[in-house]
C-alpha cells in the first residue's frame, strides 16, 4: 500500500509541475498586455514601460518563468497585478469558499442520490424508480448556469426567501448547492440504480436471499458494497466537472472562490493570480484523483495486488 | 466484464481488512467524517440567521455594488481605476468642485481670484482637518499641486493632465497663489479633479500614499479587503458628518448579479446599469433609476496612419455619412442621444454641429466617389465583446451600413485586453471604442485623444493642426476667447472626421426605494454626502 501510495504521489507531483509550466506559458501566448489594462487609456508610452518594469513583464519569457519558478519553489506565487497582495494570500482566501461549495454539493448530491438509486434499483419499473429517470434525465439535461438563474429569480428575486448573491450565512449555500449538485445527482443516480441492478442480479444476492437474510441487509451490505465501485468512480471524474461548474456558478452568485478571482484575473490579465488558480485546481484535481485511487484500492484489492506487481 | 470484477471483489472483500491494518469501515467513517468537517464551516458560519442578509434595511448603511474591479492603490495622482477614484472623491477634497449644475464651485478654497494670466490667488477655508488629525494648511496645498502638476518633476498620471506644471507660493495662513509656467486656461477644472494630501503624508514617498488615503473629505477608508471597501463617515468633516454612518463598496463582475442582488434586497445601490437592464428595472416598484448622460462619448476611430483613411477627408466623410448612427443610438435605448460634437453636452463650451450626418447613403457614394477609390474600399472594423454597451450589434450594423455604400468591411470583435493589445499595434482601419474625460474641460476631453504623443497615439492620431488649436485653447485664459477656440476645435473635428462619434453613454445607477439624496453628474461622481439610507 505504501508504495502504491509513493507511486501515486510521484505521479502528483509530475502533473502539478507539468501543469504549472504548461499554464505559465499558455498565459503569456494569450494576446493582451496587463500594464495597458491597469492603467487609463490616456497614458502615454513612457508611463506604461514604467508600470511593465513595475510588473516584471518587462523582462524576457524564460526570465520571468525562472523568477517564477524560485519564488514558487519557496512558497511565494508572486504578487497580484491588480490588487497588489500576495497571490498566496488571496488562494488561500478563496480556496475556502469554493472548496466548502463543491464538498456540500457533492455531499448533497451522495446524501440524495445513493439512497434514491438504491431504492429504485429495489423495485425497478415501479413509481419511484420512473421519477428517478426523468430527474435523471431531465438533471443531466439542464445547464447548470441555467437552473442558477432559474434558482435565483425563483427564490431571490421574485420571491426573496433565500440569498442571490455571497457567502454569508449558511442560507447561502442552498441556491448554489442546488444549482451545482442537480447534474451530480442526475449522473449518481444513474450510476447507482444500473449498478445496484447488476449486483441485485448476481448469485450471491440470491443466496443471500435463499439463506432468509432481510432485505436490508442483502441490499445495504452485500450488494451496495461490491456497487460501490463503479459509483466512487464516477464521483471521481465528476470532482473535475463539478470544479468546471463552481466557476461559472461562483460567477452568477458572486461567491467568493476561486471561480470569481480566476474570472477577474483572466480580464486583467493578472497572470500571477491566474497562475496561482491553475495550480490550486490542479492540486485540487490530482489529490482527489488520489483520493479515489485510495479508496479503489481499499474496495478493490486488485488494485493493490497490480500496483505490487 | 463488470459482473466477473463485482464477483471476484466480493470474494476478495471477505477479509475486511486493509493491507494497512485500517479495518474498510473506519476508513468510509473517517471520509464521512472528513466530508463533514470540510462542509461544516459553512454551515456552521450561517447559524446566526435564516432569512437573506439584508444589510440595506440597516438605517445609516448603504451597501454599493459596483461593476469595476479595485486595484488596491489610493494614490490619487497615479489613479488607474475610475471605482478607486470616485472612492477617493470621498476620501479627500479638492481646492474646487464641480457643482450637480456643472459648474465650479467651491471646496477647500472658499474664493478664488485670477491675479494675472499665470497666477491665480485662493483664499482657504479653515477648520478642516485630515482624517489622522492634522490641519489642513497652505503647506498641504502647496505640496499637493507642485505634485499633481509635475512642478516637482515626478511622473504621474495626473501631471501628464495637467501639462503646465504649477508653483504655490503660501501668503499667508489663508491665502495661497498658484504659478504656472505658462498661460492655463482649465486650471480649475484641473483644480476639481486633484485632490489634497496631507504634506506630511507626501513626504513619506508614493508608496505610503497608495496604501493610506488620509484626506479631509467626509468619509474614511474603514477596511480595505481586495474585492470590498467599507467607508466610515469622518465626524469631524468641515460640512458636518454625512448622513450614511457607513457604506460598503463591493466589486461584482456580472451586471445580472448585480441587478439580483438589488432586488434580492441585499445591495442598496448598484451602478453600471445596462440600458437594457434599466427598461426591466423602470416600473419596479423595489427600485428606482438616476441616470445621467455621461461625459464618455462612444466614438468611432478612423485609423489616420495607415491607408485607407489617412489623408482623405471625402473617405472619412463617407464613412459619417454611411453610418446610421441613430439606428446605433436606438440599439442601446431609446434615450441615448447621438453624437453631435467631439465633446459631449456636459463638456463646457459644447456645440451641436451641423452637418448632423444624418444616415444618407447617397451622400456617402459622392463623398466616397469625390475621395477617388475605385471599387470596393476595403477596411477592417477592430471591436471589442462585453466591453461597450451593444458592442458586437453595433459593429454589425456599421459594417452592413458601409457594405451598402462601397466598402468591403471585415469585423474583427475581439476580447477587451485583446483589443486594447491589437488597437496599440496599429491593427484595424475602424476602431469601435469609447473616450472619456475627467473632468468637464475640454482640454481633457480632447487634450490627449488627439495628440500623437498622448493617447492618441493609440490610434494613430496624426493631424498638426488639431494639436496646434487645442494647445491655444489650453493657453487661453479669457473664457470668451477659450469659448471661441474650442468653438472652432469642434468644427474642425466635425469636418474632418478624424473620428466619428456615435452616440453618449449613459451613466446609471438603480437604488432601493427608501435611500435618498443620490444624485448624478455628467462628471463621473456621486456625492455620497448628502444620502441616506
Amino acid at each position: 500500500m505504501s508504495i502504491f501510495l509513493l507511486r501515486r504521489l510521484c505521479q502528483a507531483v509530475f502533473v502539478i509541475a507539468g501543469v504549472t509550466c504548461v499554464t505559465f506559458f499558455v498565459l503569456r501566448l494569450v494576446p493582451g498586455d496587463p500594464a495597458r489594462l491597469l492603467v487609463p487609456q490616456a497614458t502615454d508610452e513612457a508611463t506604461l514601460q514604467l508600470v511593465r518594469q513595475q510588473l516584471g513583464t518587462d523582462k524576457p519569457l524564460l526570465e520571468q518563468f525562472a523568477r517564477f519558478v524560485a519564488g514558487a519553489l519557496s512558497g511565494d506565487l508572486g504578487e497580484s497585478y491588480r490588487y497588489r497582495q500576495p497571490v498566496v494570500d488571496l488562494l488561500s482566501e478563496a480556496m475556502i469558499p469554493t472548496l466548502a461549495l463543491v464538498a456540500t454539493s457533492m455531499l448533497t448530491a451522495v446524501v440524495i442520490a445513493l439512497p434514491l438509486g438504491v431504492i429504485a434499483a429495489v423495485r425497478p419499473g415501479g413509481w419511484l424508480d420512473r421519477i428517478v429517470l426523468v430527474f435523471a434525465l431531465t438533471g443531466q439535461a439542464l445547464p447548470s448556469f441555467w437552473l442558477a438563474v432559474m434558482l435565483v429569480l425563483l427564490l431571490a428575486v421574485n420571491q426573496p426567501l433565500l440569498p442571490a448573491i455571497g457567502m454569508e450565512s449558511w442560507t447561502s449555500f442552498v441556491l448554489p448547492t442546488m444549482a451545482l449538485a442537480t447534474g451530480l445527482i442526475a449522473v449518481l443516480l444513474r450510476t447507482v440504480r444500473q449498478s445496484m441492478l447488476e449486483a441485485l442480479g448476481e448469485s450471491y444476492v440470491r443466496t443471500a436471499r435463499a439463506k432468509g437474510l432481510p432485505v436490508v441487509k442483502i441490499v445495504g451490505v452485500h450488494a451496495l458494497k461490491n456497487a460501490s465501485l463503479p459509483f466512487v468512480t464516477v464521483l471521481g471524474l465528476q470532482l473535475g466537472i463539478l470544479i468546471g461548474n463552481a466557476f461559472v456558478i461562483e460567477a452568477i452568485f458572486h461567491w467568493p472562490g476561486l471561480g470569481s478571482l480566476g474570472l477577474q484575473a483572466v480580464q486583467t490579465r493578472d497572470f500571477p493570480v491566474l497562475q496561482g488558480v491553475a495550480i490550486v485546481v490542479a492540486v485540487v484535481f490530482v489529490l482527489a484523483n488520489l483520493a479515489v485511487d485510495i479508496v479503489y484500492a481499499v474496495l478493490d484489492p486488485r488494485i493493490r495486488i497490480t500496483a505490487k506487481a | 466484464m463488470k459482473k466477473q470484477s463485482f464477483a471476484y471483489q466480493s470474494a476478495s472483500s471477505a477479509t475486511g481488512r486493509l493491507t494497512t491494518g485500517l479495518h474498510r469501515r473506519d476508513f468510509l467513517m473517517g471520509a464521512a467524517s472528513l466530508g463533514l468537517a470540510v462542509t461544516s464551516p459553512g454551515l456552521l458560519a450561517g447559524c446566526g440567521g435564516c432569512q437573506p442578509s439584508k444589510s440595506g434595511a440597516t438605517i445609516g448603511n448603504l451597501r454599493y455594488m459596483v461593476g469595476e474591479a479595485f486595484r488596491g492603490n489610493w494614490y490619487p495622482f497615479n489613479q488607474a481605476t475610475q471605482i478607486e477614484a470616485k472612492i477617493n472623491r470621498l476620501l479627500f477634497d479638492r481646492l474646487v468642485e464641480v457643482t450637480p449644475e456643472n459648474e465650479i464651485g467651491p471646496g477647500l478654497a472658499e474664493s478664488w481670484k485670477q491675479i494675472d494670466e499665470r497666477t491665480w490667488e485662493l483664499t482657504l477655508r479653515q477648520g478642516v482637518t485630515f482624517h489622522g488629525g492634522q490641519p489642513f494648511t497652505g503647506k498641504d496645498v502647496k505640496a499637493s499641486i507642485e505634485l499633481a502638476s509635475g512642478a516637482t518633476g515626478e511622473q504621474s498620471v495626473m501631471a501628464a493632465q495637467w501639462g503646465v506644471p504649477h508653483e504655490v507660493q503660501i501668503v499667508d495662513d489663508r491665502t495661497v497663489r498658484l504659478v504656472g509656467k505658462e498661460p492655463f486656461g482649465p486650471i480649475l477644472s484641473l483644480l476639481a479633479t486633484t485632490e489634497i494630501l496631507c504634506a506630511a503624508d507626501i513626504e513619506k514617498g508614493e508608496e505610503a500614499l497608495s496604501k493610506a488615503p488620509n484626506g479631509t473629505g467626509p468619509f474614511v477608508l474603514a477596511s480595505d479587503a481586495p474585492m470590498r471597501k467599507v467607508l466610515e463617515a469622518f465626524p469631524k468633516y468641515f460640512r458636518g458628518p454625512a448622513k450614511l454612518k457607513t457604506t460598503t463598496w463591493e466589486f461584482v463582475q456580472e451586471p445580472q448579479t448585480r441587478i439580483n442582488a438589488l432586488l434580492s434586497g441585499q445591495a442598496d445601490m448598484v451602478d453600471r446599469v445596462a440600458p437594457e437592464q434599466a427598461r426591466q428595472l423602470a416600473g419596479n416598484d423595489k427600485v428606482y433609476l438616476v441616470e445621467a448622460t455621461s461625459l464618455e462619448i462612444q466614438l468611432l476611430f478612423l485609423r489616420a496612419n495607415k491607408p485607407p483613411f489617412d489623408n482623405s477627408p471625402e473617405l472619412r466623410r463617407a464613412v459619417a455619412w454611411g453610418i446610421d448612427r441613430q439606428a446605433c443610438a436606438r440599439l442601446v435605448s431609446p434615450s441615448t442621444r447621438v453624437g453631435e460634437s467631439h465633446l459631449a453636452p456636459g463638456n463646457f463650451f459644447f456645440e451641436a454641429q451641423e452637418p448632423a450626418y444624418r444616415y444618407d447613403p447617397e451622400r456617402a457614394k459622392q463623398e466616397l466617389a469625390a475621395s477617388g477609390h475605385q471599387g470596393p474600399v476595403e477596411i477592417v472594423l477592430l471591436g471589442s465583446k462585453g466591453y461597450f454597451p451593444k458592442s458586437q450589434e453595433c459593429s454589425e450594423l456599421i459594417a452592413q451600413n458601409l457594405s451598402e455604400v462601397g466598402f468591403q468591411v471585415r469585423i474583427q470583435l475581439l476580447e477587451i485586453g485583446a483589443f486594447f493589445q491589437a488597437m496599440s499595434q496599429g491593427e484595424g482601419n475602424l476602431i469601435y471604442g469609447a473616450w472619456n474625460s475627467a473632468g468637464p474641460d475640454p482640454h481633457m476631453a480632447l487634450g490627449s485623444i488627439y495628440d500623437p504623443r498622448g493617447a492618441g497615439g493609440l490610434w494613430g492620431a496624426s493631424d498638426e493642426t488639431v494639436v496646434a488649436m487645442l494647445a491655444k485653447g489650453r493657453s487661453a485664459i479669457d473664457p470668451s476667447e477659450r469659448e471661441r477656440v474650442y468653438a472652432e476645435v469642434q468644427s474642425y473635428l466635425w469636418q474632418n472626421v478624424p473620428t466619428l462619434p456615435l452616440f453618449y453613454n449613459q451613466n446609471i445607477l438603480a437604488v432601493r426605494k427608501g435611500v435618498q439624496g443620490v444624485k448624478l453628474a455628467a462628471v463621473p461622481k456621486c456625492d455620497f454626502w448628502p444620502i441616506e439610507a
